[in-house]
């Protein structure tokens, strides 16, 4: 029931996505104008480049990801459709696991849109070996930001502060998560200690491990009065 | 099949309801009358589990539902019709009934889909966008749910006939009257006088939150 | 309802505190020694820690009873004890970001002649500004939605997330910055090294934390007095309308 009820919230929000393109034309669009805003503003060239082309990577995706979450809760709001999910019967938790999932996808194709862009902009060079670690990185990372995001999303929908309060609670719990993903994203443009990606692989895994199990539990409570 | 006892729900500093006690019968068509205000609205809420009752107890479908996460069995077996249509505007009338239906485990046949649709008289628009609906078409829409959501032992009706014109206040009747019928409660919950009038076996009416005696 | 409390009662409890402070301030800066290298600035250290130490406890207790609460709030027979853990949560929460910001001014203030900048990424002061920023999310949260059903699972929710990230965050920025940070406390960096140091730390301590808790106390007393007013603006109602 609940792995059914996932498939069909999943292929709905993919499906109005495919009909109306709205999450991922913003998400996109938003993207790459903070790549091009942060390429003046660093005034970037080669050297300078390298050191602070990880970071841009991640901030645009956990700015570019909010605005997703955003558009994915906006959704439900109307005509109190939340309401109509939450009362289905398989309940909150396949609500919380198929917004995570859509939340990846939406991130991902994001980022298969965007980042050829971005290296492009900034200028930062991604050999061909470190592009699998950075791959795990993004998975990892994208993973982390949305198992968080989507709880918070979900929770604070229908608070009227929501724009405000969201990323004051989102982006504190995923600091751990923005840093490892810089971290290893200079690990695979070939910066940094050798050994050192392993243990920031480590933590980013163990964060989606620790959310992964608490999110749910968290999520199923809080939702239902 | 519903039973609710004593029921209470509180916001801030006043009883929303207070009180509430009553027996929905399998086979009866229930109208909970009363003015804007009055406590409809919050009974709906605590009867499909969307508000937790302060106070009191209250049975669905022979579960206890007062607190706590719901059973399945009480999930599928409660239709809950809620006063804002459960609709999708970027899919199609069609599509928004096959998603319903299927988030309740109950697949749609093409034919099963094309027969509700025809009966609430949205067979034209089945294939259109809901966002291109009026408020009355949207409704319908909610209505064509009754036909489909065969595995509901009860309904909860929040304002069925909203934004309907007269034969559409016809089609509540009717559709509501075949659930009766077919041996399942219905609660009600509507100011349209014409409606209850029609409809109902037993009517309730609130009045700032409590049971009009 | 209860009996009157005695008049001496809510006096006794501000003057020991207020005496116990005032002991505190005046060890620290009257008996223990100078630092040779900060001077007078280092005594901000000692009540900074505290409030920090004090700080995060409060959070770290603020989740435990928000998990509390939640599991405890569907319970039959439980329900005084969930709104008690409500209650006690939403009051940690108000002093421990009150503490927070006292950690967060003291800080620079301490940092600018320790290390010579007035912000350092440390691991401890930026998981206690990260929980800081998450914990007024919390009040926002709460300040914006009454005592709703709602908000109450909401802000727990909060809380909750937020201890493993403290850790993670403590454990990221440890990674990150490799780890040479001083730590004055634990003894590696050989700040307490005298024994006055240590007795007036521990004082100091010991007093913030008092201090905080007898103001949870007083923040937990005015919630539960909150709730009472509105029960009884609920017994009235029934009264007005029985009289009817």
């Amino acid at each position: 029931m609940t792995a059914k009820t996932i498939w069909l919230i999943l292929r709905k929000d993919v499906l109005i996505e495919l009909r109306t393109r709205e999450v991922l034309t913003s998400m996109a669009l938003f993207a790459v104008l903070i790549v091009v805003v942060f390429a003046f503003a660093f005034s970037l060239d080669e050297t300078r480049a390298k050191l602070v082309g990880p970071g841009i990577i991640w901030v645009t995706i956990l700015f570019a990801g909010t605005l997703g979450l955003y558009r994915l809760f906006d959704r439900e709001r109307d005509h109190a459709a939340m309401s109509g999910l939450l009362l289905a019967p398989a309940g909150p938790l396949a609500v919380y696991i198929a917004k995570v999932l859509g939340l990846v996808i939406f991130i991902t194709v994001t980022e298969i849109i965007v980042l050829p862009l971005m290296l492009a902009f900034i200028g930062v060079p991604l050999p061909l070996e470190g592009i699998p670690l950075f791959a795990l990185a993004l998975l990892l990372g994208v993973l982390g930001f949305s198992l968080v995001a989507v709880l918070f999303g979900g929770m604070l929908a229908s608070t009227r502060l929501r724009e405000v309060l969201i990323p004051i609670v989102v982006y504190p719990v995923v600091v751990p998560v923005i840093i490892g993903g810089v971290k290893l994203t200079g690990a695979a443009m070939g910066d940094g200690l050798p050994g050192e990606a392993d243990n920031w692989l480590r933590l980013m895994a163990g964060f989606d491990i620790i959310y992964l199990a608490l999110c749910p539990w968290v999520f199923t409570r809080v939702m239902v009065e | 099949m519903i039973e609710a006892l004593e029921l209470s729900r509180r916001f801030g500093r006043q009883w929303a309801l207070r009180r509430f006690s009553g027996r929905f019968e399998a086979g009866t068509v229930s109208a909970v009358v009363g003015h804007n205000g009055a406590g409809k609205s919050t009974l709906v809420g605590l009867i499909a589990g969307l508000l937790r009752p302060t106070e009191g107890a209250l049975s669905v479908l022979g579960h206890d539902c007062a607190t706590g996460p719901r059973p399945p069995a009480v999930r599928s077996g409660l239709g809950v019709m809620l006063h804002q249509p459960y609709v999708y505007p970027d899919l199609s009338g069609a599509e928004n009934l096959e998603l319903v239906s299927a988030l309740y485990g109950q697949p749609l046949t093409s034919k099963a889909r094309h027969s509700a649709l025809h009966r609430v008289g949205l067979d034209k628009a089945a294939r259109r966008a809901a966002r291109t609906y009026s408020r009355g078409m949207l409704q319908r829409l909610s209505l064509a749910r009754l036909l489909v959501q065969t595995d509901a032992r009860a309904w909860l009706l929040d304002e069925p006939a909203t934004g309907l014109d007269s034969e559409g206040h016809q089609l509540v009747v009717e559709l509501v009257s075949e659930l009766r019928d077919s041996g399942r409660a219905v609660v009600m919950v509507s100011h349209q006088a014409a409606l209850v009038e029609a409809l109902a076996d037993v009517s309730l009416t609130l009045e700032r939150g409590r049971l009009a005696s | 309802m209860k009996a009157p409390q005695s008049s001496l009662r809510p006096v006794f409890m501000p003057l020991l505190l207020g005496a116990a402070l005032m002991g505190v301030i005046y060890f620290v800066f009257a008996v223990t020694p100078r630092e040779q290298q900060m001077g007078e600035v280092y005594k901000i250290f000692y009540f900074h820690v505290a409030s920090a130490m004090s700080c995060l406890s409060l959070f770290f207790i603020c989740a435990i009873a928000s998990i509390g609460y939640l599991v405890l709030r569907n319970r039959k027979g439980w329900g005084r004890i969930a709104t008690l853990s409500d209650q006690v949560a939403h009051g940690l929460a108000e002093i421990g970001v009150l503490y927070g910001a006292i950690v967060l001014t003291t800080g620079p203030i301490w940092a600018k002649p320790a290390w010579g900048t007035y912000w350092n990424w440390e691991p401890r002061l930026t998981l206690l500004l990260l929980t800081f920023f998450l914990f007024v999310g919390y009040l926002v949260l709460r300040a914006y939605g009454q005592r709703d059903e709602k908000v109450k699972n909401m802000a727990s929710g909060i809380a909750v997330v937020g201890i493993p990230a403290a850790l993670l965050t403590h454990f990221a920025i440890q990674l990150w910055k490799g780890g040479n940070h001083p730590q004055v406390v634990t003894g590696e960096g050989g700040g307490l090294a005298d024994p006055a140091m240590r007795q007036g730390f521990a004082m100091a301590v010991g007093t913030v934390a008092l201090l905080a808790i007898y103001l949870v106390w007083m923040r937990v007393k005015t919630h539960q007095m909150r709730d009472e007013v509105e029960m009884l603006f609920l017994d009235m109602s029934d009264l007005e309308e029985a009289r009817r």
